[in-house]
């Protein structure tokens, strides 16, 4: 129970709280001697009482406008699950058909095949921790590391939009990696799961990063490779020796920088919406380790509820102000 | 205005050489026989008694010596604090006002000299009639100019009033709501003590009796400034009014023990009661 405000400056005006102390508020009549009125306890108590009803008036007004909120709280969580990493690929193709064609109502695109799996995923992951990133030309970010399932269906259910162009898969994965770093210790598993229908190539600077990273932070990667119709798989071998660089087969490069990284990683080849299903599956299956974590519970507005104690109390001083009788 | 404003009063003017229409000590014209004396001492033939000059052995003449009627010095002190400014039934500032018209009009139509002193924190110099005239117009000026006086302060000053009254006895009305404590009072008596002091008590019914049977009031002092806040209710009522009964057989002991009796007057200025004050002393 730590209570904040949002302006704490408004606290200020509990000053005003001296006011009743020098007058209670009751109108005055002159009367040549108060002395030789006899002395009353019910009196002095009524006094008493109306300039703390005044008093608590006052501060609860004063802290309603305060904005009087149960600040934000966290609770430790012990479950089995893993901290997971949706890491989506929202360029162009993916919203093209497995066919490589527009979707026309018959087949669907793969992002949007992409988002009803992860739904199901997340749905069917009650203690995951999972955020959610996605790249394109650049990253972005959707969601941070967190328990709150309605807010990672939010969150992939808003990647559906328009996709942008290239396919930027470094700086994605960077993205994704960062968000372990913010942890200060290390509980469950961690895992990236990749999303994408394609790759890109790997500049060398951001390779190093990769590599340091993924080592550092303990992570284990799974990559779904949604593969178009006709476009070259993860294990394919060119038959042109030529053609055997990062530049020709990016997938087949990427997927042997994945395994040369040194970490747990996995990479499911999906060629249509049932293959997606069974790497789901699989992990599902395999990424079940104790987790802790720290819940946060959000900050909840205490202020209505002060302005029914101010309003309450400013009606009994309405009620005594009635009951005011002139000499 | 009270229409029969004039009262009635009596008090013997010891030394007071000034012919009036009190008994005095003083030897002059008069009618009261005091003594004899011989016509050596006392020079006036007229006034030979044959009968006595015969019977005295030393054969001188005596000669019949009269107690003079004489004037008296009357004073009204009034105390002009805060509490006076109250308005209940009636107004306690026209009250003094009133009062001072009906002593000044009773003194100057049986010819005794006037003197009025008003104070607050201090004595109050416009406000002032010291030493006693036979003037009556002075009086309607300090009534005319009490009217516009805003009553402030408290009656702290009335202690130096008596130095503005004659050394010879005098007859002093003091008016006051007396709520001032007690060692106040008989402080005030004891400066007083060689006069004759007639307590003039103004007090009001809506101070005691006629407050609210029910509700909350809040009550200021006039003159300290100091509020209390009361849960009228029957019995707190009827506490109230005994402690003003209280309050009132205090003040009598107080004075009693001065040699005085207090006029107790709740509904504004009434020269009638004091007229029966003065019956019933002289009857």
């Amino acid at each position: 129970m730590n209570l904040a405000v949002d302006y704490p400056w408004v606290l200020l005006a509990l000053l005003l709280n001296l006011l009743p102390l020098f007058n209670n508020g009751v109108s005055q009549s002159h009367y040549p001697s108060v002395q030789i009125l006899p002395a009353d306890i019910l009196s002095s108590f009524i006094s008493v009482l109306i300039k703390m009803i005044a008093i608590a008036a006052i501060t609860f007004l004063v802290l309603a406008l305060a904005g009087l909120n149960r600040g934000q709280q966290s609770r430790e969580h012990i479950g089995y699950g893993a901290h997971i990493v949706l890491l989506l690929d929202i360029s162009k193709s993916m919203d093209y058909t497995y066919a490589g064609k527009a979707p026309d109502g018959s087949e669907e695109s793969k992002s949007s095949a992409a988002k009803r799996l992860l739904t199901e995923f997340v749905k069917k992951r009650p203690h995951d921790r999972i955020g959610v990133a996605g790249y394109s030309t650049s990253p972005l970010f959707f969601m941070p590391l967190t328990e709150n399932k309605q807010a990672v269906l939010a969150a992939i259910s808003a990647t559906d939009l328009p996709a942008l162009a290239y396919t930027n898969i470094s700086k994605g994965l960077l993205m994704g990696l960062s968000f372990f770093q913010q942890q200060s210790a290390q509980t469950g598993s961690r895992i990236i799961l990749m999303v994408s229908d394609g790759a890109a190539v790997i500049d060398p600077d951001s390779e190093a990063k990769i590599r340091r990273w993924s080592k550092q932070l303990n992570v284990r990667l799974y990559w779904i490779f949604m593969r178009s119709e006709n476009s070259p798989g993860l294990y394919e071998k060119p038959e042109d020796p030529r053609d055997d660089n990062a530049g020709a087969m990016p997938e087949r490069y990427l997927h042997l920088f994945f395994s040369s990284l040194g970490i747990p990683y996995k990479a499911y080849q999906a060629e249509n919406p049932r293959a997606v299903q069974e790497a789901i599956n699989d992990i599902n299956k395999l990424e079940n380790m104790p987790l802790y974590y720290v819940e946060k519970i959000p900050k909840q507005d205490l202020s209505t509820q002060c302005y029914l104690l101010a309003s309450l109390f400013i009606s009994l001083l309405l009620a005594f102000k009635l009951v005011e009788a002139k000499p | 205005m009270i229409e029969n404003n004039i009262f009635y009063y009596r008090k013997s003017a010891q030394y007071n050489v000034f012919p009036g229409a009190h008994t005095g000590k003083t030897v002059g014209n008069g009618l009261l026989f005091k003594q004899h004396k011989p016509l050596i001492a006392a020079p006036d033939p007229r006034h030979i008694d044959l009968r006595a000059s015969m019977l005295n052995p030393f054969s001188q003449y005596q000669v019949k010596s009269f107690q003079q009627q004489s004037r008296l010095n009357v004073f009204l002190l009034a105390d002009l604090s805060a509490s006076m400014g109250y308005q209940g039934q009636y107004h306690k500032q026209q009250a003094v006002i009133d009062c001072l018209l009906s002593i000044a009009k009773s003194t100057h139509l049986i010819g005794d000299r006037f003197g009025f002193v008003g104070c607050s924190d201090q004595l109050k110099s416009p406000l002032l009639i010291s030493p006693a005239t036979l003037q009556q117009g002075r009086a309607n000026e300090i009534a005319k100019q009490l009217k516009s006086t805003v009553l402030s302060g408290q009656a702290s000053g009335l202690l130096q009033a008596a130095d503005y009254l004659p050394d010879s006895s005098a007859l002093v009305f003091l008016l006051s709501d007396f709520y001032m404590p007690e060692s106040f009072i008989e402080q005030q008596m004891q400066r007083l003590n060689k006069h004759t002091v007639i307590p003039l008590v103004l007090w009001d019914k809506k101070e005691s009796s006629d407050l609210p049977r029910w509700g909350i009031v809040k009550l200021t002092d006039m003159e300290q400034g100091k509020t209390r806040t009361l849960w009228m209710r029957p019995s707190l009522k009827t506490k109230i009014q005994l402690a003003f009964k209280q309050k009132q057989q205090q003040l009598q002991h107080c004075f009693r023990r001065f040699g005085c009796e207090p006029i107790f007057m709740e509904q504004g200025y009434s020269a009638s009661l004091i007229n029966q004050y003065f019956l019933q002393i002289t009857g």
